[in-house]
């Protein structure tokens, strides 16, 4: 991160319902970029992003954005996964609603409402009623409350969610240009992991309430240089172990476990090999590996439950 | 200051998108209607029987002539007794007094079947959690609290300002609900609706302030303020003793009462509603709104969202 201020820095973040644990001792920092918040439904996702907007106070640990642990809601734009809309409000209505509740007056709310509705080509159709409107074009309006008074971190639930494949892809140019043309950060919270690989510069994984990757999106899958797949048979958690931090992660497969790796210069292909061998473990395949985040994302949380177990 | 600011933008921002904006399709609303209208084609018979009077009036037990027979008697022996001056005059001046309080009794008759009993003990809470649940109920059902919450206003501002968007829906229904019932009624309802409007807008906004907070603060709201209206309103208010004195509607009662008795009318003897003053009553009714307005700010600030995306 060097001297560059995170933009969302966690630090043993943990927030606990009774007994419940939905995030456990979480500590992360990123940078500015767009970030996307990986995991599974329940993995503390949305707690994580409740805590961030500052509506939850964590059990302990902290979190700071843009340097500072108070929070600063106008700093922020938020679009939620749901609905969220007055269906009898028309759409450049609703954004100057939103810019109005961000503190900016009414003139000045509708010019930022039509410039930004502008810029997300909403056209004619910001004068219709929002109950008339399609699952795209709410997703739109949406991000639209989100920008409109011009916030620094824009927080993004699902905002995919339910588009046409067009539709999403449009979605998502929108969002590299406010990250690369305005300079906003953004924090994509999503499930869909194309998505994630198509924009993002850096990812945080979350699985039940333990941050399992917080890095760049391009160590994360690794490149083809020094990352690889290999199908390990015979003592299989033993190899793993042996692997120790080299073993980004593995994925279960029933009867052999896929293992992804990464190698540097101080630990090459043979001594990862040996290691594997030595625990007992049977090498059924050794590939480079393709990049692709759905494999480092499920290993993730198979190596997890592996450790667990 | 920046509290206050932020506070005022709040409300306003409130005020300029709900005022307008009540939600009058949803099913509460229609059962509103629906009773409006039974009670009023009652109303509208009844005043074609010309039977808002004590004519139909009859001793307890329900035996024996009832009072318009029993003038029409005392005529007829006036008649009969004419031979006798003093007892006919005597009988004469009887059924004169009584034809007089046949054609005045419209306005008690009136008060006591229709604004007492049906319109304080059941219509007027319906009527009034119609809106006043759906303020912020709509808003938690909706989804949109969540996203309210992330916008940088203080909650209370968020409260007060949907309070007061919903306020003027609530009067109006009320009082234009008590005006129809009062038109089909004719002179007697039209007496009636002219002396107690004031004690019904009142209770309006007590019941809108306890129907309101009912809606900000429990989900599924609607059920919670229809078995509020239902239990502590209709049963409780009608009991005798001083149970009833735990309903709202008993201190609208207290000052028809008391506006009824400068008129030389008892409305109902026995029932207590003579033990508060007008102006007891009345702080009663503001101390109960400004109660639950306060409770329901206190309640509203620390609501937590759990399962809100």
């Amino acid at each position: 991160m060097g001297d560059e201020i995170a933009v969302i820095r966690c630090r043993n973040l943990t927030r606990k319902f009774g007994s419940k644990t939905v995030l456990n001792n979480v500590s992360f920092e990123v940078s500015q970029g767009i970030i996307g918040l990986l995991g599974p439904n329940g993995a503390g996702k949305s707690t994580l992003i409740k805590l961030i907007l500052g509506l939850d106070i964590p059990t302990s640990g902290d979190i700071s954005l843009f340097g500072k642990t108070k929070v600063e809601l106008g700093k922020i734009g938020f679009m939620p996964e749901a609905k969220a809309i007055i269906p009898s409000m028309k759409g450049f209505e609703f954004v100057a609603f939103a810019g109005e509740l961000e503190g900016l007056k009414r003139k000045d709310a509708l010019r930022r409402s039509h410039e930004i509705l502008d810029c997300l080509s909403m056209g004619e159709a910001r004068f219709r009623k929002l109950g008339e409107y399609s699952t795209g074009m709410i997703q739109k309006v949406k991000l639209a409350q989100a920008l409109v008074h011009d916030p620094d971190l824009l927080i993004l639930d699902e905002p995919t969610a339910g588009l046409d494949p067009p539709a999403r892809n449009q979605m998502l140019d929108y969002l590299s240009y406010f990250a690369r043309q305005q300079g906003k950060s953004i924090v994509l919270s999503t499930h869909l992991l194309g998505d994630v690989q198509a924009v993002c510069d850096q990812v945080v994984v979350l699985n039940f309430g333990v941050c399992l990757a917080s890095c760049s999106l391009e160590k994360l899958v690794g490149n083809k240089a020094d990352s690889y797949l290999i199908e390990v048979a015979g003592n299989q958690i033993d190899a793993i172990v042996a692997l120790g931090e080299r073993c980004v992660g593995s994925q279960d497969m029933g009867g052999f476990t896929k293992v992804f790796v990464q190698c540097d210069s101080s630990l090459g292909i043979n001594n990862i090999a040996s290691k594997i061998l030595a625990a007992g473990g049977v090498i059924k395949k050794f590939v480079p590996l393709e990049g692709n985040l759905d494999d480092v994302f499920f290993a993730l949380l198979d190596k997890q439950r592996l450790v667990a177990n | 200051m920046e509290f206050l600011k932020s506070f005022i933008q709040g409300v306003k921002s409130q005020l300029a998108v709900h005022l307008f904006r009540a939600r009058v399709g949803h099913g509460l609303f229609w059962v509103s209607v629906g009773f409006l209208m039974l009670v009023a084609g009652v109303v509208v018979s009844v005043n074609l029987k010309n039977q808002w009077n004590y004519k139909t009036l009859k001793p307890r037990g329900q035996v024996g002539l009832n009072f318009k027979n029993s003038i029409e008697m005392i005529e007829a022996g006036s008649l009969v007794l004419g031979h006798n001056a003093g007892v006919s005059a005597v009988c004469s001046a009887v059924a004169s007094a009584g034809s007089g309080l046949l054609v005045q009794s419209g306005f008690p008759v009136f008060t006591k079947n229709v604004v007492f009993s049906v319109l304080l003990g059941f219509l007027l809470p319906l009527w009034c959690l119609t809106f006043a649940v759906e303020g912020l109920g709509a808003e938690r059902e909706g989804k949109t609290l969540f996203w309210l919450f992330s916008k940088p206003v203080p909650r209370s501002s968020i409260y007060i300002g949907k309070f007061l968007a919903v306020l003027p829906w609530v009067l109006i229904w009320s009082l234009g609900g008590f005006f129809v019932l009062a038109v089909c009624a004719g002179d007697c309802g039209l007496f009636a609706f002219k002396l107690f409007w004031q004690p019904i807008a009142l209770a309006s906004v007590t019941y809108a302030s306890v129907f309101f907070f009912m809606g900000a603060c429990f989900p599924r709201a609607s059920l919670i303020a229809l078995a509020y209206a239902f239990v502590v309103e209709t049963l409780l208010g009608s009991m005798p003793g001083s149970l009833k004195q735990l309903s709202v509607a008993f201190y609208a009662r207290c000052i028809m009462f008391q506006k009824s008795a400068e008129l030389g009318v008892v409305l109902e003897q026995g029932g207590g509603y003579g033990d508060f003053s007008e102006t007891m009553a009345i702080c009663f009714m503001m101390g109960i709104a400004l109660l639950f307005l306060v409770a329901g700010i206190f309640f509203f600030g620390k609501i937590e969202l759990r399962g809100q995306r």
